[in-house]
């Protein structure tokens, strides 16, 4: 019996979230990828390291502004950059 | 007071375009019911706008960016729309902020204080819903909100929020059921319950508008529509030309008839001793007007 392991790429997708009409940066944001939950820090952003290649759901939910939901694709060996902008949504 | 309804809505800062296209389809219901709206929108929607118009109106809407203490209007760094400070302004009518964040706060209980008989308002932060790709979440939004509008004119203001909060409970029941197909009904299912939760009226919840003033409204409406119709320039422009018309008529007859007739006449009464020569020549210097078509005998 011969047993292969193959050592699993990781990838770095860097999530920034900005307001979309002033486009500073928003902190404290939850942003859920694949069922696990960061929040943004003081610049607005957010790092996951996940297993490369593969796609992802992101939600990012912050009161006060419009949810922002997507798949994509983190490609292998180089770090990914998603900038989010959020849209108000309060009166 | 002889319209229905003021309505103001911003549309410049985000998300006012969303309350801007909703506030198209709240004038255009209560237009289709005969109902008076004065809309002023963007810019126009300013704090003299207000106050100049105020006080015709019976009822106030305002659907745009707000703080707990004022509305905020176009500007909303100067927000400067209606302040605590403009609280008496509102006597005697209804205040409907919708949608706007807070304004029944501090500023609701203060236009009420004032003399408002209704101020509806939320409490909290009130959102809005966009369209996403598994949802017309925003059509939900303005369904719920044509609604609470449509109540607003039929029944009392505690009605009109009962109304409002039972088409939500609807919508929020739907979203539950698709927590997990729907990507984004988590999201809309908490701006629904924020919307339905935090909306309040506060004063008289019977208040109605109109009833009560409406007969006599109506009365003086008809009034004042046939007083402004008199006194409307085109109006008096029709009246100027008939007037200078029957002027010019009548000059045309009272010629043709002194130059017949005062000569016949004045012969008559020279030959009758009425009158003397002398005497007739004295009337045809003071009325040469007239007199000096007869020709003396």
């Amino acid at each position: 019996m011969v047993l292969t392991l193959e050592r699993l790429r990781m990838a770095r997708l860097n999530i920034k979230v900005i307001d979309s009409y002033s486009k500073a940066p928003l902190p404290y944001v939850h942003i859920e990828v694949d069922g696990r939950v960061l929040t943004t820090g003081l610049d607005g952003v957010a790092t996951f390291d996940l297993p490369a290649g593969a796609s992802y759901i992101i939600k990012v939910r912050q009161a006060a502004y419009r949810p922002w939901t997507r798949t994509i694709q983190v490609p292998q060996e180089r770090p990914y950059e998603q900038v989010v902008e959020l849209e108000k949504a309060i009166y | 007071m002889a319209e229905e309804s003021l309505l103001l809505s911003p549309f410049v800062f985000p998300p006012t375009q969303l309350s801007y296209q909703l506030m198209n389809q709240v004038e255009v219901l209560l237009k289709s019911v005969n109902l008076r709206v004065v809309r002023f929108s963007g810019p126009l929607a300013s704090k003299e706008t207000a106050f100049i118009h105020l006080p015709e109106h019976n009822l106030f809407i305002y659907a745009g960016h707000a703080k707990k203490d004022r509305l905020c209007g176009e500007n909303v760094f100067l927000c400067d729309l209606v302040t605590v400070a403009d609280a008496s302004i509102f006597q005697g009518q209804i205040v409907v902020a919708n949608p706007a964040c807070e304004s029944a706060r501090e500023l609701g209980p203060k236009i009420v204080d004032a003399g408002a008989k209704a101020f509806l308002g939320s409490v909290e932060n009130m959102y809005a819903h966009f369209n996403e790709a598994e949802h017309a979440y925003m059509d939900d939004w303005f369904a719920y909100t044509l609604v609470f509008y449509s109540s607003v004119f039929t029944k009392t203001m505690g009605e009109a929020v009962e109304d409002w909060k039972n088409e939500i409970t609807h919508y929020m029941d739907l979203y539950k059921e698709h927590l997990d197909d729907w990507p984004n009904a988590d999201w809309n299912y908490f701006a629904a319950k924020m919307n339905r939760d935090n909306f309040v009226v506060l004063g008289d919840p019977q208040a109605v508008v109109g009833r009560g003033i409406e007969p006599t409204t109506l009365r003086e409406r008809g009034l004042l529509e046939q007083l402004s119709f008199l006194f409307s320039p085109e109006t008096l422009r029709q009246q100027w030309k008939d007037a200078f018309r029957s002027l010019f008529s009548f000059g045309a007859v009272t010629a043709t008839v002194a130059a017949v007739a005062v000569p016949v006449a004045t012969a008559y009464a020279i030959e009758k001793g009425v009158l003397t020569k002398e005497q007739a020549e004295v009337a045809k210097a003071i009325i040469p007007g007239v007199v000096a078509l007869a020709p003396i005998p």
